[in-house]
């Protein structure tokens, strides 16, 4: 007997609203529908106003990764308006969005964690991104909405002695990832509760247009930071971390590689400041006109943002394409013939952010 | 930014194209230019390398109609969903609903 079940707005698994209408057989989910704009605030007319300010209105679509979002619309906005980021601002930049991966990283592995039972596990993740927040706090001044990247720069340096803070910040938060690491990677009850549970095939990664780790752990190699450097990632090295099973445990994997990833990055970044000249903001004198795209790859994937100037203070018209909706329409294919389960698992190793989603 | 402006007949002849190459769909935007809504369609094709296609609807009362792509590419579903209820261009074949309330018509659209 064929029974229908909404999973959804409000479930305990996703912390945002989302709504899935599922056609269960017993156990099986038969078929399914998503269904979103619980949380749609109407984001991309509010950025039709001065672009100043927008950078820090884009700080705002998703708490997670608020200076991806900012990085991601300052170039899409310099590009427009003819202007060279100084370098010193690029290597700040870059520091600040591998940061930013650690934390939404150890978020998205915890809240896996969480949804398979393992509580205690969740809580000791949530204690490491705790230090990388505070590392924000250092820097920044802030430990979510940084607010340091505006059009043509950043507002806050980062001298040497922060820079020795970040090294030694890279050697604590490394040896914690390697617990970590330990504890997951050799558990017997995560791997047997992950393996082969929502299978994304790596033509259906293909055929989906899937982003960030979830296109990765199905043998993707799409990792924007390899494929279409922005900043100055053409100096440094990253290699997309991939995993071939395309299953849960392949997704969660690969985030748990990209810790690694991540902490070497800065590690590369930090030396690099010293030899920059002390410049943070290049001042434009033109206003933005044209049109222009930018990419970065924020923590869930592919962020893209467009802009259109016209000559006035106030922009024309921007759009968001983020990780989430890039990832959306690989939810349902997954969800089709799983155990009822396994759903709000699975939903959530694709790490969704329904802000970003509905923006 | 480099874009081409084709019809919406050489759109589908381009995207099959491209998905034969194994070019990846960014996104859809659309924009209203006043007399018209223009609809841009950006492909990653490969490293460093991506390709914008722009098709230009002139405005018609909110009878516009476009092609959908979603047979071919997927990936475009809620991509052309959101073009249909932002802009109020019907894309053929897709409810044209996916965020908003069905109370509310075309924000994006000018007068």
């Amino acid at each position: 007997m064929r029974t229908t079940i909404q999973f959804g707005p409000q479930h305990p698994v996703w912390i945002e609203p989302i709504r899935l209408k599922l056609t269960t057989d017993g156990e099986i989910v038969k078929d399914a529908s998503l269904e979103a704009g619980y949380v749609h605030k109407g984001l991309e007319k509010k950025f039709e106003w001065d672009y100043n300010k927008a950078a820090y209105l884009s700080e705002r679509v998703c708490a997670i990764c608020t200076q991806h979002h900012s990085t991601c619309y300052c170039t899409a906005v310099e590009g427009t308006m003819g202007l060279e980021l100084p370098r010193k601002a690029a290597i700040i930049r870059m520091i600040m969005l591998e940061l930013e991966r650690l934390h939404s990283h150890l978020l998205a592995i915890g809240l896996t964690l969480e949804a398979i039972g393992f509580e205690n596990l969740f809580m000791l993740c949530f204690r490491d991104r705790e230090v990388v927040l505070d590392v924000f706090e250092r820097t920044t001044g802030n430990r979510v909405l940084h607010g340091i990247n505006i059009v043509g720069g950043v507002t806050r340096n980062i001298g040497p002695e922060m820079a020795k803070e970040l090294m030694d910040f890279c050697d604590d938060m490394e040896k914690r990832a390697h617990d970590l690491e330990k504890m997951i990677v050799n558990s017997y009850t995560i791997k047997q509760r992950m393996q082969g549970v929502g299978v994304m095939s790596e033509s259906l990664a293909k055929d989906l247009c899937v982003v960030g780790p979830v296109a990765r752990g199905s043998n993707v190699p799409y990792d924007v930071r390899a494929i279409a450097p922005y900043l100055l990632y053409k100096e440094v090295k990253v290699t997309p971390v991939v995993e071939k099973d395309g299953d849960c445990w392949a997704r969660s994997l690969v985030r748990v590689r990209e810790l690694f990833q991540s902490i070497d990055l800065i590690r590369q970044l930090v030396p690099l400041l010293e030899g920059a000249p002390d410049e943070l903001f290049a001042k434009s004198k033109a206003l933005p006109d044209g049109e222009n795209f930018a990419r970065v790859e924020a923590p869930r994937g592919e962020l893209f943002y467009y802009v259109r100037g016209k000559k006035s203070k106030e922009l024309d018209r921007v759009k968001i394409r983020t990780s989430t909706y890039g990832n959306g329409p690989g939810i349902v294919p997954l969800i089709k013939g799983a155990h009822l389960a396994d759903v709000g698992f699975i939903t959530i190793t694709f790490d969704p952010c329904i802000g970003c989603f509905d923006r | 930014m480099e874009s081409r402006t084709v019809t919406q007949a050489e759109l589908q002849g381009i995207v099959n194209n491209l998905k034969a190459r194994g070019a990846r769909l960014i996104t859809i935007v659309g924009a209203d230019t006043g007399d018209n809504i223009e609809v841009l369609y950006f492909f990653n094709t490969g490293v460093d390398s991506t390709e914008t296609y722009r098709i230009i609807v002139p405005k018609a009362g909110g009878n516009e109609e476009v092609d959908s792509i979603t047979p071919i590419m997927p990936a475009s579903y809620i991509a052309e969903n959101e073009l249909s209820e932002m802009f109020g261009v019907k894309v053929k074949g897709m409810p044209g609903r996916f965020f908003l309330h069905p109370s509310v018509n075309a924000p994006l659209r000018r007068k």
